[in-house]
């Protein structure tokens, strides 16, 4: 069970960018790229109600 | 703000990591030097006092002049010391302090202060003046080598990091910037960790705000408990995602430099005490204090009781740093509280807390540290209305 949970934070922070990913195949790269392209959409759906970050300015 | 406007990505982080990489080594840290200065030039003018905001990049300039004069066992480096915490008293405190005088005055019938409105808040101020202190606490104690003066200010404007960290060190730093060159792969993990960033901050952080609001607004004060209980879990997920998906932007923008930054969150909701927790969350931030306030006042060499009133202390700092307000005091005496509550229960108890189930101690602390977000999101009559309905069950 722990081991699937660092498994699965493992993957997260791959997908975050915190950790690298593994060295990219093609088909690794275009996926990579579907990856990319979900975030921007995710970005794009929410960006309408921006606020400011709460640690910029105390 | 800054790290989700479009200008930050158009007129900064793209050319000047394009410049940066352009450049021969010896102009690099200019390159930076440059882009920093315009980069809080412009953001300071537009978001933080205009002119004036704008104007406080002279104080970066003020630093680097000084910190020139810097040796080891200098008082010069006290003197940048106590340069860096005038800075932060002046533009973030002096309000506080003298309205905060003023209260006590009238208790006690001493004389009253003028009332100080807060003129400005130079952008970053909280962060860079913490860099500040450390380069010159460092340079005191020896443990930073002499170096170019393009190499400081590139440190210190280096525009990343320049806003809300994560708080640098000099050492750590210095060698990356030397060493830094274009890795594509590194390039593209610092895009994804850009976009993840900005997906935690719109997409996640802003849908808990919409509950987390709640807890500043007219529904407190008729809400049921759980009610209450759960805006407080928004609000400890929309800071945690806030927070980090800034320090995500800001980490990956230095991996486009080819500069790794410090990290600052190691998922710290699944710590199982709050001991832990304060090493997973704004590791900077808590290391800053841990090594320039917890360490000077004595650490834990004098004793369990001083041990304890350094830990208050320290946190309780940490809290007033975060802003200048009672509630933030609180904030970071909760915290300081439930430290040495921890290294009681650890060293008293030692055999129970290790059979406590890791479930439970993970389940104990995210309540006690959401808990303590009330402090830190409300002013102390909301967190005592909120406080008084969770314990009578309302």
């Amino acid at each position: 069970m722990i081991d699937l949970l660092v498994r699965i934070g493992r993957g997260l922070e791959v997908l975050g960018g915190a950790r690298a990913p593994r060295r990219g195949t093609p088909g690794r790269r275009v996926a990579w790229g579907v990856w990319w392209a979900i975030l921007f959409l995710l970005l794009f759906a929410a960006m309408g109600r921006a606020t400011k970050f709460i640690y910029v300015d105390f | 703000m800054i790290f989700n406007e479009l200008s930050y990505f158009a007129f900064f982080l793209l050319p000047a990591v394009v410049a940066f990489h352009l450049a021969s080594p010896r102009l690099r840290p200019w390159v930076i030097c440059g882009f920093g200065a315009a980069f809080f030039v412009y953001f300071g003018y537009l978001h933080f006092g205009g002119l004036w905001g704008a104007l406080c990049v002279l104080i970066f300039a003020w630093e680097i002049a000084t910190s020139r004069l810097y040796r080891p066992r200098s008082r010069w480096c006290l003197f940048g010391i106590v340069q860096a915490v005038a800075f932060l008293f002046v533009f973030k405190y002096l309000t506080f302090a003298t309205s905060s005088w003023n209260d006590l005055a009238a208790v006690l019938h001493l004389p009253h202060l003028g009332a100080v409105t807060r003129w400005l808040l130079p952008l970053g101020i909280s962060f860079f003046t913490f860099e500040f202190i450390h380069f010159a606490a460092d340079s005191y104690q020896g443990r930073i080598e002499r170096t170019k003066i393009s190499e400081y200010a590139a440190f210190i404007l280096f525009f990343p990091s320049m806003v809300a960290g994560p708080i640098k060190r000099f050492q750590d730093f210095l060698p990356k910037l030397r060493s830094a060159r274009f890795d594509p792969a590194l390039a593209a993990q610092g895009v994804t960790r850009i976009l993840a960033g900005l997906v935690k901050k719109h997409v996640l952080a802003d849908t808990f705000a919409l509950w987390a609001g709640k807890l500043n607004g007219p529904d407190l004060f008729h809400a049921r408990w759980y009610q209450i209980a759960g805006w407080l879990g928004a609000y400890g997920m929309q800071i945690y995602f806030d927070f980090s998906g800034y320090s995500d932007i800001a980490i990956g923008s230095g991996y486009l430099f080819g500069i790794r930054i410090p990290e600052n969150f190691d998922w710290p909701y699944i710590s199982q005490n709050v001991t832990e927790f304060w090493r997973r969350w704004h590791i900077s931030l808590s290391t800053w204090i841990r090594d320039y306030v917890y360490i000077p006042l004595g650490g834990s060499r004098r004793g369990p009781g001083r041990t304890a009133l350094n830990i208050i202390i320290a946190f309780t700092i940490s809290g007033v740093w975060h802003g200048a307000a009672y509630n933030f005091a609180a904030w970071g005496a909760w915290h300081g509280l439930l430290l040495c509550g921890h290294r009681i229960w650890r060293e008293r108890l030692p055999r129970m807390a290790a059979r406590v189930p890791t479930v439970l101690a993970v389940a104990c602390t995210f309540v006690l540290v959401n808990l303590g977000w009330a402090f830190f999101c409300m002013d102390i009559h909301r967190v005592w209305v909120a406080f008084s309905r969770m314990a009578r069950l309302a």
